[in-house]
């Protein structure tokens, strides 16, 4: 099961991080980066059963009312 | 608009100007304001001679706002020791539970208590003007302290013996002496502008309008922080409570066209009506505006907060935005830091060079200030589409999965900052190692415990002089011992915590306390014997697992500024 309690060690430094990633790019280039880290992120965490669980779970929490 | 009633202070001539005769201060603290003020009082406590100097003749600014609202545990400890945390405490609002919310969905809640033993509110919201009054009040009580009201200073210049200070009062010019000077006079400070310091500025163009209401009701006292509100054109709202059933409603307007502004304010009334009506959905709800007024940020660091004998602090040192509540307080924590070391400075008990670990430390803290609010005033105003979507998905997704709500920034609340490369704290490597426990370079935390059969607060028992706190189990009793007597050898105050036993035949400072509710031992390390050298401001200054002599002394030495690199400081 995929584990959705918090596990990043610093959560404000990680975003931090994103804002400047996309910093001077604009919305096309953004748009290619977010999506250019979802398949490093998914190859850093390796396994695909786990990733096919967080692809249903994250699109679930998208349409959470 | 009913405004806020606030006490006028009387213009009295000095003994100098009436004297023409020249008299050298050992402090002057420029402006008395809420961090004047709190070092003049921390100062005054310590025994020196302070004069404060002060452009007007009242508290807040010009009696308009209401300023700094929120006043975090670690201020309202400090404000014990200074002898006004009863009528803080008494006067405002205490409260500890926060709602995050995107339009009516509670995104998270969360409660600022991390020990329900603790004597001290995680906060205390109080008008600005009353705690700067409470102060006033409180250093009438010292005779070593004189406030000089509608004192404004004109020019500041110094040489290696003394700062001279010209000052213009209601009966024309004339010169104050100092040994040590504390620039405590704010945002546009007349201080650093007549040495010539020129921080970099950063500016923000987000706008902010804050609305202060009188409530005919009473409602808990609650913060609420809207991310986004309908009621706001999908903007930020900061909602809380204050004396007297007052409330703040601060609500973000973004950028704006100055002509904008007036029929804003206009509206206020109407905006306060909309968010109550929604908020306890019903439309009866009876309040009378006290105050309204926009205002917006910019931050800087001086590069330097002392400057030969003049030192700065609060907003003349540095300035933030105010989500986390980081101004008021990290001004309240300079005090703090340097009224012990100006005093010993100034009694010969320690070298000027102590005085560079003020600014080595409280220049860490407010980059680190600086850093943090700048975080949450980025995520309150997004700048591109991407930075606005990241914000969007990260609100949606914390209504589901816990992690995400650690990413929604509604402001960091102020905690007091770590020192992590104070020639100040000793860094002892093996003993950072231990598992639990407070760092050296951290702030000592509350703890309660039993002294003669009493409950008291550990945080109550420090703050005056340097003390060693020693945590033991009644298996290493001997150590203990020996612990204290070294300690006491060296002329220091010792506590012993230990679990119940008392430990006889020592003579000097020392106090037993009994670790009955097993609060200490959480949070100082338990096991076996846990010593740590207390400073005067309530840091840890130094810990180990043992306590040699030769330890001990050295880490005594270091923590009164005689191992500080003043070389390596003006390098820096």
């Amino acid at each position: 099961m995929p584990d959705f309690t918090l596990r990043l060690n610093d959560p404000d430094e990680f975003y931090e991080a994103l804002l400047a990633a996309h910093e001077n790019l604009n919305d096309e280039q953004s748009q290619l980066l977010s999506q250019a880290l979802v398949f490093t992120f998914a190859n850093q965490i390796g396994s695909v059963d786990q990733l096919k669980l967080l692809i249903k779970e994250t699109a679930t929490a998208l349409t959470v009312e | 608009m009913k405004g806020y009633e606030i006490p006028r202070y009387r213009y009295h001539s000095s003994h100098e100007q009436l004297s023409g005769e020249k008299v050298t201060h050992e402090v002057v603290v420029i402006g008395g304001g809420l961090v004047g003020l709190t070092t003049a009082l921390e100062l005054g406590r310590q025994g020196l001679h302070v004069v404060v100097l002060d452009d007007d003749n009242t508290v807040g600014v010009r009696g308009l706002a209401s300023r700094g609202v929120s006043y975090a545990q670690r201020s309202l400890q400090f404000f014990q020791r200074l002898g006004i945390y009863d009528r803080v405490a008494a006067k405002g609002v205490s409260w500890s539970r926060a709602q995050i919310l995107q339009n009516d969905t509670c995104l998270y809640e969360y409660s600022l208590v991390k020990n329900a033993a603790e004597k001290y509110p995680p906060f205390v919201n109080l008008q600005q003007y009353y705690l700067e009054q409470f102060l006033v009040e409180r250093i009438a009580q010292f005779p070593n302290v004189e406030i000089r009201w509608e004192n404004k200073v004109c020019n500041v210049n110094q040489d290696d013996e003394q700062v001279s200070i010209e000052v213009e009062t209601p009966e024309g010019p004339y010169q104050v002496h100092a040994q040590w000077v504390v620039a405590c006079d704010g945002a546009w400070s007349a201080t650093r502008q007549a040495l010539g310091l020129e921080p970099e500025v950063r500016t923000f163009d987000d706008t902010w309008l804050i609305v202060d209401f009188e409530l005919k009701e009473q409602l808990p006292p609650l913060r609420v922080v809207w991310i986004e509100s309908e009621d706001n054109n999908g903007k930020a709202i900061w909602f809380h409570p204050m004396a007297d059933n007052v409330w703040r409603l601060d609500y973000q307007i973004g950028k704006y066209e100055d002509a904008e502004i007036a029929a804003i304010k206009d509206h206020a009334a109407e905006t306060v009506r909309q968010v109550l009506t929604h908020r306890l959905n019903r439309e009866d709800i009876e309040f009378e505006l006290v105050w309204v007024g926009p205002w917006t940020y910019r931050t800087y660091v001086l590069d330097s907060l002392k400057h030969q004998r003049i030192l700065f602090a609060g907003d003349a040192a540095h300035l933030k935005s105010p989500f986390g509540a980081r101004g008021g307080n990290s001004g309240i924590q300079d005090a703090e830091n340097l009224g012990w070391k100006l005093a010993r400075v100034v009694s010969g008990k320690a070298p000027a060079s102590l005085l560079e670990t003020y600014n080595l430390e409280r220049r860490e803290a407010a980059l680190e200030n600086v850093r943090v609010t700048t975080r949450t005033s980025r995520f309150l105003a997004p700048r591109s589409s991407q930075e606005y979507r990241m914000r969007t998905v990260i609100q949606q997704l914390a209504r589901s999965l816990p992690f995400a709500r650690a990413l929604v920034n509604g402001g960091r609340m102020t905690e007091a900052n770590q020192y992590r490369a104070s020639p100040a704290c000793v860094y002892d490597e093996a003993a950072e190692s231990f598992k639990g426990g407070i760092v050296a370079g951290a702030a000592a935390v509350d703890a309660r415990l039993s002294i003669n059969g009493r409950a008291v607060s550990l945080i109550d028992l420090f703050g005056v002089d340097f003390k060693v706190l020693i945590v033991a189990s009644f298996q290493v009793k001997q150590k203990a011992r020996d612990a204290a007597k070294i300690a006491l050898d060296q002329g220091l105050e010792v506590l012993v915590v230990c679990d119940g036993s008392v430990i006889d035949g020592l003579e000097g400072e020392i106090e037993f306390g009994s670790d009955d509710y097993g609060d200490v031992a959480l949070r100082y390390g338990s096991g076996d014997l846990m010593v740590y050298l207390i400073r005067p401001d309530a840091y840890v200054g130094w810990r180990s697992r043992e306590c040699s002599a030769s330890a001990l002394a050295l880490a005594l030495k270091a923590c009164a500024g005689l191992l500080v690199d003043t070389e390596e400081c003006a390098r820096a």
